[in-house]
This record gives C-alpha cells, structure tokens and sequence, in this order.
C-alpha cells in the first residue's frame, strides 16, 4: 500500500522522463544549457513536449521557465552575450543551430506574451502582416486566413464588423485573443505562452484558457504561468523547475495530486520559500 | 509527513488548516465519550444515561456541519493541492464516520432503554467484551489522527479482524440465549442489535484509520475491502 518515499533533494532526481501516455513527443530538449554572459541559467534540461498537448513550466520567479520558453524561438539570438547550447529537436531539426534561419523559426514556433503586443494598425491587418510576410496568398487566400484565425482565436463574431477599425481600440483580452489569433495564422507547429492572462481580468483569462483547450486539437503548447490553477486546468503535462534545473515533470493531475519530489510537494503546496 | 510541518506562506491556510483538525478532533473525543456512555448504560440497564446519550447526540451532528463548512471554506480559498488536498478530503470522511459512530452510540442508547422498558432482567454481559473491543479501536483511531501515528492507524485496520471475530461469537450466544430462553426473545432481538452497532463502530474506527493513511499517502490500499466503504 505505501506509496515509495519522497525524493528529498535535487540529488535524488533522476532526470528522466516518461513519454505522456498515449502521445508521442514532437519536440524534445537534449542537454540543453543556456547562459546569460556566465550565469548558467538553465542546467541539462533533459524534455519532451508531446504533441498537440500542453505542457506547463511552473517554477518560483528565476527558476528559468521563461527562459526556456524562448529558447525555442531563439529569442535570446537578439542579445548578445546570450546561449544556448545542446539540442532542441523538432521534426528532426535542432531549434538552436544557427542554420536554421530565425525568421522561418519563428513562423514554425509562435510565441504571445503577457502584455498583449498588437500592432498600431487594424484588426485585419494585424493578422495580414505576418501572412504577407511568410507566405504567398492571394487576396481571397489571405481574406480566407484572416477569418480562418479570428474563428480559431474566438475573435471572429466579435471583430467582424469592425476588421480596419484599430486594434488598439479593442479591451485587453481581445487584444490578446488578437495577438493568439496573429500567432496562429502562420499555421506554427508549436506556440508558446508566457504568461499570456497574467494582465487580463478574470472573464478574459476564463476565454483564454478555454481558447488554450480548443487549440491544442491542433498545436503543441507550452505555457508559462505563475498561477498554479492555471497550470492545473490548462495543461496535460507539468514542469517543475527551480534554479534553472527541472525538479520533477510528470502529468499535470499527478503533479498536483501526487507529486513524487519533497520540492514540488512543497511548492504546489504553497510552503515554498 | 515533512511537508506538512512546514508553514504555508499564507497563514490563513494554516490557520483553517488547524481548525478543522481541531473539529475532528473534539468530533472524535465526543463520538467516544457517547460510546463510553452507552456501554455504561447498557452495563447498568440505566435508562436515564440512555437518554442523556441520545440527547447529546446534537452536539455530534452540528460539529459535522461546522467541519463540513469549513472544509468547503478552504477549497473555495485556498484551493489545496496534494497532499492539503489529501488532509481535507480525509477530514471530510472522518467527520461523516464519527457522525456514523455518534449515531450508533445513540441507536445502542435508545435499545437499552427499550429493554429496561421491557422489564426483563437479561444481563447484557455477552457482549462486554464487544463494546470493549470497539471502544478500543475507536480511541486508537482518534490517537493514531492526533498523533499522525501510521502504525497506530495500521494496528486500528489489522484490528477489526478480531472485532469481527467477536461478534460473530456473541451473535451465536444470543441465538443460543434466544432458544434456552424463549421468554426474553424480544429483549434478546435488542441485544443482537446493540452488538451489530458496537461491530459498526469497529468499522469506523477502521475507515477513521485508512482515511489517515489516505492523508498520508494520497492513495487506498488496492486490497480495500469495499464492504468497509464510507
């Protein structure tokens, strides 16, 4: 009946990970350390996000979840002093090689923020800017694409009548549903959430993560959050991470039940610290 | 376990946290002092003490619900995870069992006071060591709680083996009694049910225990008897 004793120590952690029953892994981190100048800020990350599943990083502010949220679109690429090194594995590609051209990355791995980002231009064309960028559609295709992302972000019965009005006159959680919408038009394989409801109110965050659960059916996703309920509801996996080192990743329902690290116990738990 | 030791940062949680464990356990020293009261009175054929074990019953059941509204405070606060999460589904079920035991001890009360109705002198000593027996394994269930004692808790579980074995025993002697004496069948029948109350008390006691392990562990036994459920 009794359940194995909880690992007490970062020295007890075996670094390995079972592969989310019923997925499999789409992309996958291999020794992945990553430097801001010396700091060592994330220690052998060892991970696999499986595919059209959410995965969540939770973790005490500096434990490096937001850092390794941007090494998957090479975000640190724009600051010198800042890298990465070992391999982030996606369709057979390393992320993080410099081969592999930032912009198209970029366009494969989306990426919204915490303050909604849109750009001082309308509804439509906020949207349209990146397709026109990436991609060669006609006007019908474009038109297509457009509507398409406004559905897929639950913009569309609210956006419809106003497409060139500015976006900037939109509230906050349109806005983000804006930006989620932007992301998503490219058809990215992966996105990525940094903290996406941290500035909104609570109805927008509630339209949020349910727009979240409708878009893993066709996306991976990786979300960082500080609210632990968020990560409950949100995600199908969960990381724990402290001090640039994962502590524990497991399903989220057993992360939050059941964890098998004193650590993540006691940060879920809210004793950390 | 050593998590729990540690404080919340918000002490608000500690706070509700220890209240209700704090109900349970004046539900537990409660629902112990009502068994203890209904063996007396039934030791004594004292159908005054019955009453008065009947009465206090209340008390039991409105510690219920201030536990239960508490329990439903903290989910709605402070939202638990894991092991909190644990501690406070496992107090929910130990209240609803002392409630259990509560009324037991109430039904044993109302039967004593039907027999000394009845007018019957029929010494209730077969069933002593039953009541004894239950009492036991409830007071250790509630130490086992209050000390986070797993091997306590694991002594109260192996323990209802030999409740059992009890009262099958004192079943059969009041079958026998009922034969070699067919004049007090009636105060008899009451007997029979004030042991299947003491051997439902057992019960509880057990489920009180589990539930501990429970708290500690997160999970149940895969050899959960189904027949023991809450």
């Amino acid at each position: 009946m009794t359940q194995a004793p909880r690992m007490s120590s970062l020295a007890d952690v075996v670094t390995r990970q079972n592969t989310l029953a019923g997925t499999t892994p789409f992309v996958t981190t291999r020794n992945l350390n990553f430097y801001y100048g010396d700091n060592h800020a994330l220690k052998d990350i060892n991970l696999e996000f499986p595919a059209k599943r959410v995965t969540a990083l939770i973790g005490p502010s500096g434990c490096g979840k937001s850092t390794l949220l941007r090494v998957f679109n090479r975000m640190y690429s724009l600051y010198p002093g800042q890298r990465a090194t070992g391999e982030v594995l996606m369709d057979g590609d390393n992320l993080i090689d410099p081969k592999i051209d930032a912009t198209d990355l970029r366009a494969r791995v989306g990426m919204v923020f915490q303050k909604p980002t849109p750009f001082p231009m309308s509804i439509h064309d906020n949207i349209a800017y990146g397709l026109k960028l990436h991609l060669k559609l006609s006007k019908a295709e474009l038109e297509e694409r457009v509507e398409w992302s406004l559905r897929k972000a639950a913009l569309w019965e609210e956006a419809k009548d106003r497409l060139h009005s500015s976006a900037l006159g939109m509230s906050g959680g349109q806005q983000q549903r804006l930006c989620i919408a932007r992301t998503i038009a490219v058809k990215p394989e992966v996105l990525l959430f940094d903290e996406p409801t941290s500035a909104l109110d609570p109805i927008s965050t509630a339209k949020i993560e349910e727009l979240i659960a409708e878009l893993r059916a066709d996306f991976t996703i990786l979300i960082v959050t500080h609210s632990m309920q968020q990560a409950a509801r949100c995600s199908d996996q969960t990381v724990f991470m402290y001090l640039g080192n994962v502590i524990e990743v497991g399903p989220t329902a057993q992360i939050f039940t059941n964890p098998s690290v004193q650590q993540t116990m006691e940060y879920v738990t809210g004793r950390f610290g | 376990m050593a998590s729990q030791e540690l404080p919340h940062t918000v002490t608000s949680f500690d706070d509700d946290l220890h209240r209700l464990r704090s109900l349970v356990v004046q539900m537990g020293a409660l629902a112990h002092a009502q068994v203890s009261a209904a063996i007396e009175a039934l030791a004594n054929m004292d159908d005054s003490a019955a009453t008065a074990v009947a009465a206090s019953d209340a008390l039991i059941d409105r510690l219920q619900i201030e536990a239960e509204l508490t329990a439903a405070s903290i989910f709605s606060r402070h939202a638990p995870q894991a092991s909190d999460l644990h501690a406070v589904m496992a107090a929910l079920r130990i209240v609803s069992a002392l409630e259990r035991v509560g009324d037991y001890a109430k039904n044993i009360a109302r039967r004593v006071a039907l027999i000394v109705a009845l007018g019957e002198a029929v010494p209730p000593d077969e069933l002593e060591p039953l009541g004894e027996m239950s009492r036991t394994l409830l007071r250790d269930a509630m130490a086992a709680f209050l000390d986070r004692d797993m091997d306590l808790a694991a002594d109260v579980i192996h323990g209802d083996e030999a409740v059992d074995s009890e009262y099958y025993r004192t079943f059969r002697a009041l079958v026998r009694k009922t034969e070699v004496e067919p004049e007090h069948a009636e105060a008899t029948a009451h007997l029979q049910f004030i042991a299947k109350n003491f051997e439902r008390i057992a019960d509880q006691a057990t489920n009180i225990s589990e539930q501990l392990q429970f708290a500690r562990s997160g999970s149940f036994p895969m050899d959960r008897n189904p027949a023991k459920e809450i």
